[in-house]
């Protein structure tokens, strides 16, 4: 009998050497050449496809493959991609990665490309955008695909109900909490607004629309020494600790904000661009809701943020890669991206494309928004002082610890993790 | 010299059979290639590798530069170590002995001639083939507090089925055993039934004829002839308790303000290492969890000779 189960390992371990050994690649020589285009968002995979289809269509021996994998793997994928040198030819880039990449000298320098194309011109795109794609040492190492702000949505129907205007251009945080408490029917479970512990989509507007910021230009200190900051994210969290217009954090376990806005639960909540094609999938939201700029603190704020298009520094097919990326910063790739819906196309001028995507809802709004808009917070270890405010902050979204009391907590881990990056 | 014939005749025979044994041996070491090389290469080397980065301050792609005990240092001051390394121990500690009971129990059931038993044997072997991240996607319907299965069914049978699986910090890691347990017993139960099947009915007819009761029969002879088995099922399944990492992965955000009452050993290795990209400090912490494992699984085969049966 024991022998029965020596042998049963053997099986198994004979037949996973053989699985494993049955992988493997091939290279095969075709004047043809394949380009791999690895994005992670499955919502733009039908936009980024057509803008793949139109470059074939004009570069007959150039395929483009576009793969998609989902954001939580789409880092861990790309990361051991480049540890083996066997990277997609052109993947998107974000800033909370960038640094990683451009130190680890995994992308390609398109300086030269940007300088002799000549439809290129590096000028027409957002400037702190291009800034954070850029090197100390100039070097250029992506070309910006997109950029993305956050929106106030909300529920022309519970409003309707309510008796209550629509919000507009004019909101400040007085209107929206006095609007949220009529709108909030605990009741029924439905809420006037949703502030879930949340910084991109959440509180970090909050921060800069009362003067504050999340850390300084240089990156060395902690936005959470200023009144501004720590003020601006008491309010936020006090949504649902202390007025009750927003579900809980133990609510948000449950349920995302996404399902309490497409279940007809919330009359109000903060979505990024990225989030309008699921918002217009969706059949209730699609009928029911619209946007409109965030409400104004002491300033008018709103963050926003950017992709960028980088080609891989291993990749076989340089001159093939640079024209894709050449293609896909082109004014023909941007509107493309914009009539498809796929992301607001950072090219100047060609953004108001995105409008005719979703004529139902006010897109206007997230384009004008762009005058007072303030770039993401962002440093080499961005996600490791993001998780140190939102560790700090989850008793506070508790209601178990004010703001102040965590600040020092947050101030000293903040600055551990800025301070390591030199 | 003719006398000494006869030894070079047993050195000859020696010499051949010397032979025939070294060419046994290369064809042994043939055969076990695959296998060998598949261990070094996707197995020993990354051990290797993960020791020598958890003595590491490791920047994302290669660079590192050696900074002694520092990572251990900072795991041993670390809170959220202690209560991942708490809750890990903690779930293998339930998980564990209620798969290998609910395994043992499903296994005897399904060995006795009852209408479709191929259909059952199927059912309990579902959980197995389904991808784990859907089977917690599932999971995380089901143990929604509001609109979710579970609480739905306690409501109708007339308790207060306000209960919030996936935030109650006391409940959590209640919630990941039940998925744990519910998507292991399958496997575990088809191994131990092999085992069952091979037990002689010759055992049971005579202990029948002696007299002896269904359960004093299971307990007399089925769970001793059983032991090679279920001491399979129980190494086994200890280490991959101690491994759990998908499930809380999926049903659990990072603002979840109960994570740190849930994540394991695993998770917190896999946040430090690819989320916050600290690779040194996850191989350090991920490092305490092998030697936890190879701890305790040499207990447990050193341990073997007081209880399992050979034959």
């Amino acid at each position: 009998m024991k022998s029965n189960w020596k042998k049963l390992s053997l099986t198994i371990g004979l037949g996973t050497a053989l699985i494993l050994t049955g992988c493997s690649s091939d290279s095969s020589a075709n004047e043809d050449v394949t380009l791999t285009y690895s994005i992670w968002d499955q919502g733009q995979a039908e936009g980024m496809n057509a803008i793949a289809d139109a470059f074939e269509e004009e570069n007959p021996t150039i395929q483009v493959n576009v793969e998609v994998t989902p954001w939580d793997q789409y880092w861990t994928k790309l990361e051991s991609g480049a540890q083996g040198e066997s990277l997609p030819d052109l993947f998107w880039m974000h800033s909370n990665e960038f640094a990683n990449y451009s130190e680890g000298q995994i992308l390609m320098d398109v300086t030269d490309l940007a300088d002799e194309s000549e439809t290129l011109n590096m000028a027409d795109f957002p400037e702190e955008l291009v800034e954070l794609y850029t090197t100390e040492n100039d070097e250029l190492l992506g070309v910006p695909k997109d950029y993305g702000n956050i929106g106030l949505w909300y529920n022309k129907t519970l409003f309707d109900e309510a008796g209550l205007d629509y919000p507009d251009e004019d909101w400040t945080w007085d209107d929206l909490l006095e609007n949220a408490e009529i709108l909030t029917d605990v009741e029924n479970d439905v809420y006037g607004v949703l502030a879930p512990l949340n910084r991109e989509e959440g509180y970090h507007n909050f921060i800069h629309q009362n003067g504050g910021y999340v850390i300084s230009e240089d990156k060395t200190t902690s936005g959470f020494r200023e009144d501004e900051t720590v003020e601006a994210v008491q309010w936020y969290a006090d949504l649902s600790v202390e007025h009750g217009v927003s579900p809980t954090v133990g609510q948000f376990a449950d349920n995302s904000n996404l399902s309490f806005f497409q279940s007809g639960r919330a009359a109000m909540g903060f979505f990024g661009s990225w989030m309008i094609s699921q918002l217009a999938e969706n059949e209730y939201t699609n009928e029911n809701v619209d946007v409109a700029p965030m409400p104004a603190g002491t300033e008018e704020a709103v963050i926003y943020n950017g992709l960028a298009n980088s080609i891989s520094a291993f990749t076989d097919y340089p001159e093939e890669a640079r024209q894709f990326l050449e293609f896909l910063s082109s004014e023909e790739a941007m509107i493309i991206q914009g009539e498809y819906g796929s992301a607001i196309p950072a090219l100047s001028g060609t953004d108001t494309s995105f409008l005719e995507a979703y004529p139902q809802f006010n897109i206007q709004a997230y384009l004008d928004q762009m005058e007072y808009a303030v770039i993401k917070p962002y440093s080499k270890y961005t996600a490791r002082w993001e998780d140190v405010e939102n560790q700090a902050l989850i008793p506070v979204f508790e209601g178990e610890a004010t703001v102040e009391e965590v600040s020092e907590t947050i101030i000293t881990g903040v600055e551990e993790v800025l301070e390591s990056e030199n | 010299m003719e006398a000494h014939n006869p030894q070079v005749n047993t050195l000859t025979t020696k010499k051949a059979k010397l032979n025939k044994k070294k060419n046994m041996m290369f064809w042994g070491w043939i055969l076990i290639a695959p296998t060998l090389i598949g261990l070094l290469v996707l197995n020993i080397f990354p051990v290797i590798q993960t020791v020598y980065l958890s003595f590491h301050s490791v920047s994302t792609f290669g660079q590192s530069t050696f900074i002694g005990l520092e990572n251990y240092i900072k795991m041993f001051n670390d809170a959220d170590f202690w209560q991942s390394l708490s809750n890990t121990l903690l779930y293998a500690g339930i998980q564990v002995p209620v798969t290998v009971v609910l395994s043992t129990l499903a296994a005897v059931l399904l060995n006795t001639k009852i209408k479709g038993l191929s259909v059952y044997r199927t059912l309990y072997f579902l959980p197995m083939i389904a991808a784990p991240a859907a089977v917690a996607m599932v999971w995380r319907w089901l143990f929604n507090s509001q609109y979710g299965l579970i609480n739905l069914m306690i409501e109708s049978l007339g308790f207060n089925a306000d209960i919030q699986w996936l935030s109650d910090p006391s409940l959590v890691l209640w919630a990941v055993i039940i998925v744990g347990v519910w998507s292991s017993v399958g496997y575990n139960m088809i191994l131990l039934l092999a085992g069952l099947q091979e037990i002689s009915k010759d055992y049971y007819e005579a202990a029948t004829m002696d007299g002896a009761s269904k359960l004093r029969q299971f307990f007399q002879i089925t769970l001793p002839l059983l032991t090679p088995q279920l001491f399979f099922v129980l190494v086994t399944s200890i280490i991959s308790a101690l491994q759990v990492f998908d499930v809380i992965f999926v049903m659990f955000d990072v603002t979840n303000p109960s994570l740190s009452s849930v994540q394991s050993l695993v998770y917190v290795f896999f946040h430090e290492s690819y989320v916050l990209n600290d690779k040194g400090y996850g191989s350090a912490i991920i490092i305490v969890l092998v030697l936890i494992i190879m701890i305790i699984t040499v207990i447990q085969l050193l341990g073997q000779k007081k209880w399992v049966n050979y034959d």
